[in-house]
């Protein structure tokens, strides 16, 4: 998907590919800029009037998306089978309007339900997400943040979607307030068996509720796979340099590694590797040809030109890492028993 | 309760009632003089104009200027007032003024001086009634005469004498409330209305070259505290001593001399920087506007210095950027920049890297981190990332609606806390690794209004230790172990529920 501007096309989402099933998280990583909110839209087809979607096809259930019309979107899919949690959804409600009402809407304008019907779903909705349903006479100013969350997400749930998308859903939220929400979301998958997109720029967010895990890099995923892959044995030097710079509450103080320089302007995408300015292992191969998507183990893809040396190379280190561990989790005993 | 605050609040109290009378003095003054202007000088002043025995101007002077002085003095008395009510001495102390006391004094007296001179042209015009209705601004005399008079005990109101310490900032019992409009009934009441308890006792050191983390959920005061440091708002009472001096009750001049010292970091780097300046004018404004260089060049020499140090390399293609040519993460180094280019000796980082891209904090991070090594400059962090924080402090404090409820090195209160709050904020962060164990939400319900906080402990209503004491007694700050300090009357307890519900050995990293 571009972005036409006076400038040139923003490649926003650039050949890009995943599945998910029933029941699965997957979570989608990046930083800002990285396109990660453009899929979102492009899967749902909530695009502004100068993006064109150049090629590829967005099948549900077995259909594709891409053709179908603004009108038969509205009718037949958006709300009734994919949902979307938006981006800043404390802003998304509309303050004048009572916060049932607007729930009720979204109930009556895509399906034949009367309005008391829609009324006893919404308060039942609203219980489901945590929220007294007496509630639902006031108006977002009386919500707190985290509330406001949790009736998104009630006004998302309302049509029993297959397919819900979560985009930055706890951003701005303190973090017990977010970790309810955390909850809230893996207990509605685990009850209705919806599918749940979690985008994200928090790589620890997403390793905490999420399946499979996709990082996204200037518009493309440079490594796709489930979690525990990913996360355990990141194979590309974005993912590694990411989870290099995420401070882990649970590790002993150590010094964060950075990525030098900032993601590229998407008119103008480097050559090669988009990563290859950033990237400590770049080599001429990386700046003269894109890296082909491999399979580096069943099911986790990555898009390096060097994954198996990294892969090697991390092995070694891993080694020495047992090693200082084993010495670190008796130095951990020795203080436990001092308190 | 302290007896430090006892004193305080009797003082005030005692202060507060004398105030009640100078307040309704001077409202019957106002209404005295009102009344004398609209239905008898209109009408002496018609005369007198007519005669052309005096100029507009006079007629103005005499007759306008007592009423508005005495508005002022009567809204002066009435904040005086909500000061004292709400125990800011430190508010009580700035609307404290002898000047304006004395100013109200004169003008007030002033006219019944020259109607009631003999000889003067007002004295000849007027009977003995007319002369006593024109003398009523008079009574706006008494409330200033007693706004004088109550200087000695507000000057009473002084901070506790502290022992010398070497830290470089000291605050201690710090309070801010913010008031919530007061209505009239309120103040006939002699209520100080409903306000926000911002900041509530809050006291701390920072040494030199240490960083100190203030951690805690949003609306927990711990901006307030870094705002008050630089008197961007007047703390409600309390003091906050930089290098053994209070600035809270400096001269503004004598402040301004001490604020190129303390230099400050704000949270978005899109804000903060002025988008119409180049980057050289942004960081040498305040060499500029402090008269601190004397030349163009010296200043060039400075601004490149800074750049340098903050890893904007080579500084000279930059100086002529704009900010909407830079980057997050280089106008966030511009801002730190800026703070160093004044050779400060403390920074205050409100969130400095809350709104950047992950792969680009650490960077922020080191360079603050270099700067403390190399320069030996102290910094007072505020965050809300605990798992940031314990990189990058070496002593945090955890606040709850106003107050701190723990601190101590952050490995350890993150790793270990003792405060149910700080065990349920470890609880709900997530960590970078599938395998981990879910994050769990500890506290019930959501944070109190810092309007009305909860009596005693302002956690029990959330707390799974709750215990009937905790609603009544509030727990203090107490040093429960070496570095380590807790506000719980549970702490025991709590620290040992929390060392059982440990699912895995704290340290064992993800690297598996």
């Amino acid at each position: 998907m571009y972005f036409n501007t006076k400038d040139g096309d923003v490649k926003a989402v650039d050949g890009v590919g995943f599945e998910i099933a029933e029941r699965e998280i997957l979570g989608i990583v990046g930083e800002s800029g990285c396109g990660k909110s453009s899929l979102a839209s492009t899967i749902l087809k909530l695009l502004p009037h100068n993006a064109k979607l150049v090629e590829g096809k967005i099948l549900l259930e077995g259909k594709d998306l891409v053709p179908l019309s603004d009108a038969e979107m509205r009718s037949k899919i958006r709300w009734t089978k994919i949902s979307l949690v938006p981006q800043g959804a404390m802003n998304a409600l509309n303050p004048v309007f009572r916060v049932g009402d607007q729930i009720s809407e979204a109930i009556t304008l895509h399906t034949d339900t009367s309005r008391s019907a829609a009324k006893v779903r919404t308060g039942q909705l609203l219980k489901l997400v945590g929220v007294d349903p007496s509630r639902a006479s006031h108006y977002p100013h009386e919500f707190s943040g985290g509330m406001k969350q949790r009736a998104m997400i009630a006004m998302s749930l309302a049509l029993n979607p297959r397919l819900l998308i979560a985009d930055e859903p706890t951003t701005a939220l303190d973090v017990i307030v977010q970790a309810g929400i955390i909850r809230l979301l893996m207990s509605i998958r685990d009850e209705f068996g919806t599918a749940i997109i979690l985008i994200s720029h928090d790589l620890a967010l997403v390793a905490q509720m999420s399946d499979k895990t996709a990082i996204m890099y200037a518009g493309e995923f440079v490594e796709y796979g489930s979690s525990s892959d990913v996360y355990g044995t990141p194979l590309h030097p974005y993912t590694i340099g990411l989870v290099g710079a995420f401070a882990d509450i649970r590790k002993p103080k150590e010094p964060l590694t950075s990525i030098p320089g900032s993601p590229p302007n998407l008119i103008t995408p480097p050559e090669g590797c988009r990563f290859n300015p950033r990237c400590p292992y770049a080599a001429d191969l990386c700046r003269s040809k894109e890296p082909p998507i491999e399979e580096a183990s069943p099911g986790h893809l990555v898009a390096c030109h060097f994954w198996k040396d990294i892969k090697a190379e991390k092995k070694s280190q891993e080694e020495r890492e047992t090693d200082r561990q084993e010495e670190r989790g008796t130095g951990d005993a020795r203080r436990g028993v001092g308190q | 309760m302290s007896e430090l605050d006892k004193a305080t609040r009797e003082a005030t109290s005692k202060v507060e009632t004398w105030l009640l009378f100078a307040w309704m003095l001077a409202a019957l003054a106002m209404l005295a003089t009102a009344a004398t202007l609209i239905y008898f000088e209109f009408g002496l002043a018609l005369i007198a104009l007519g005669s052309a025995k005096i100029s507009l101007g006079t007629v103005g002077a005499l007759f306008f200027v007592p009423t508005v002085v005495d508005g002022l003095l009567l809204r002066r008395a009435g904040r005086m007032r909500a000061a004292a009510l709400r125990e800011d001495t430190v508010g009580l102390r700035r609307l404290d003024s002898t000047w304006w006391s004395l100013a109200t004094i004169a003008v007030s007296v002033a006219v019944p001086i020259v109607v009631f001179v003999p000889g003067s042209p007002e004295y000849v015009k007027l009977d003995f009634v007319g002369r006593v209705f024109t003398a009523l601004p008079a009574l706006g005399a008494i409330p200033g005469i007693m706004l004088i008079l109550l200087r000695g005990p507000i000057g009473e109101l002084k901070p506790p004498q502290l022992p010398p310490s070497d830290a470089i900032l000291e605050v201690v019992h710090l309070k801010k409330y913010f008031g919530v409009r007061r209505s009239l009934s309120e103040a006939f009441r002699r209520s100080a209305g409903g306000m926000v308890h911002a900041v509530d006792d809050v006291s701390f050191k920072i040494g030199k070259a240490e960083i100190f983390g203030l951690a805690g959920e949003s609306g927990s005061g711990k901006t307030t505290v870094l705002r008050t440091a630089l008197m961007l708002t007047e703390p409600t009472s309390g003091a906050v001593i930089f290098k053994g001096q209070d600035i809270t009750r400096m001269d503004r001049s004598e402040f301004k001399k001490q604020r190129t010292k303390i230099q400050v970091v704000f949270q978005d780097p899109y804000e903060s920087v002025n988008p119409r300046m180049p980057v050289f004018d942004i960081v040498a404004e305040g060499l500029m506007v402090n008269n601190l260089v004397s030349s163009r060049a010296e200043a060039m020499e400075k601004v490149t210095k800074a750049l340098r140090e903050v890893q904007i390399t080579p500084p000279e293609d930059y100086l002529l950027r704009y900010p909407h040519e830079l980057s997050g993460g280089q106008r966030q180094r511009v801002a730190i920049a800026r703070a160093l280019v004044l050779d400060p000796e403390l920074i205050l980082a409100d969130e400095p890297v809350s709104m950047l891209d992950v792969s680009i904090r650490a960077e922020i991070i080191n360079i603050l981190l270099g700067i403390r090594e190399k320069r030996g400059i102290s910094v007072l962090m505020v965050t809300h990332d605990l798992a940031l924080s314990k990189d990058m402090v070496d002593r945090i404090a955890i606040m709850y609606v106003g107050q701190i409820v723990e601190s101590g090195p952050p490995e350890e209160v993150v790793a270990s806390p003792y405060h149910p709050y700080t065990h349920a904020l470890t609880a709900a962060v997530p960590v970078p690794d599938p395998q981990a164990p879910k994050i769990k939400v500890l506290a019930k319900g959501e944070i109190p209004t810092n309007i009305s906080p909860p009596s005693g402990c302002r956690f029990h209503p959330r707390c799974p230790f709750v215990q009937p004491i905790c609603a009544e007694k509030e727990p203090a700050l107490q040093e429960v172990s070496p570095g380590r300090q807790v506000a719980c009357h549970f702490w025991k307890e709590a620290h040992e529920a929390f060392l059982k519900g440990l699912d895995e050995p704290v340290g064992s990293g993800a690297a598996s």
